[in-house]
């Protein structure tokens, strides 16, 4: 398996680099965010839902941003 | 946007595709979301109060399922972006595809918590709130690209798509405690 030689722990780092980046950007976001109708802290929450979804997507079978555009999943 | 074809044409080359794609997704998802947004402020305050109420509840009741090895797929359009867009050229198959991602809506989605990103921004009832909220989901899904290019090819080789795949669970957790999250706070913060 290459995944076992190319080191397991790096790409897990990087993962939750990118999670605890997504999570930093959503709650700065919900506090720049001033006059929202709901609490901040609600539409902080949203920005990091949008974060986690446009990076969950990535596991999707073939997901487009890495397609050709094959309608048909791998 | 495959590794292979995106830097068939040389590094300019695909450092080119590869920004305009990110740029069209974050343009579109800001574009939804202005659009939304506006939508929701011809609503009645009261109106998107209580939707965002009564939301709360399928939000709890799908990411719990979800979490519970119960769940269900959510509705959507279960296709990638047309085979012909390719034939255009790497550009403008970049800016294509970029477009149709940054909204969503008409590709795979995957994830139920995918939904609080139009509602919310529909419910928010602005177009500046609409705008930060999709054009995050837009940014986010517009620069992964970097990271599959840049980052995962470095570490995983080629074989980074079965890599992601393969985490294809954690995600759908994390995403539904996300979803319970969500929820939990929608209705406490404004109420059931």
């Amino acid at each position: 398996m290459r995944i076992e030689s190319a080191g397991r722990g790096r790409p897990r780092l990087a993962m939750a680099g990118i999670f605890a980046g997504a999570a930093t950007l959503g709650v700065a976001s919900g506090i720049v965010a001033h006059g929202a109708d709901g609490p901040r802290w609600v539409f902080a929450l949203l920005i990091l839902s949008a974060g986690i979804v446009g990076i969950a997507q990535q596991t999707l079978p073939e997901a487009p941003t890495r397609s050709t555009g094959s309608r048909v999943p791998p | 946007m495959t590794r292979n074809g995106a830097r068939s044409g040389g590094h300019r080359s695909w450092i080119g595709t590869a920004l305009a794609f990110s740029l069209s997704t974050a343009l579109a998802g800001a574009v939804t979301g202005a659009l939304l947004g506006a939508a929701g402020g011809l609503l009645p305050p009261a109106v998107r109060l209580a939707a965002a109420s009564l939301l709360a509840v399928p939000a709890l009741a799908l990411g719990g399922l979800t979490l519970a090895g119960r769940g269900v797929p959510p509705p959507q359009c279960d296709r990638e972006t047309p085979q012909r867009w390719v034939q255009a050229g790497a550009t403008a198959w970049a800016v294509s595809n970029g477009a149709a991602l940054g909204c969503g809506a008409t590709n795979r989605l995957g994830f139920w918590l995918w939904y609080a990103i139009p509602a919310g921004a529909l419910l928010a009832g602005r177009p500046a709130l609409g705008v930060l909220l999709y054009g995050t989901y837009g940014a986010v899904r517009g620069t992964m690209v970097w990271v599959l290019l840049l980052g995962l090819t470095r570490w995983v080789g080629d074989d980074y798509a079965a890599w992601l795949f393969r985490r294809r669970a954690a995600a759908q957790a994390l995403a539904a405690g996300q979803l319970v999250l969500l929820g939990a706070a929608v209705a406490v913060a404004l109420g059931l």
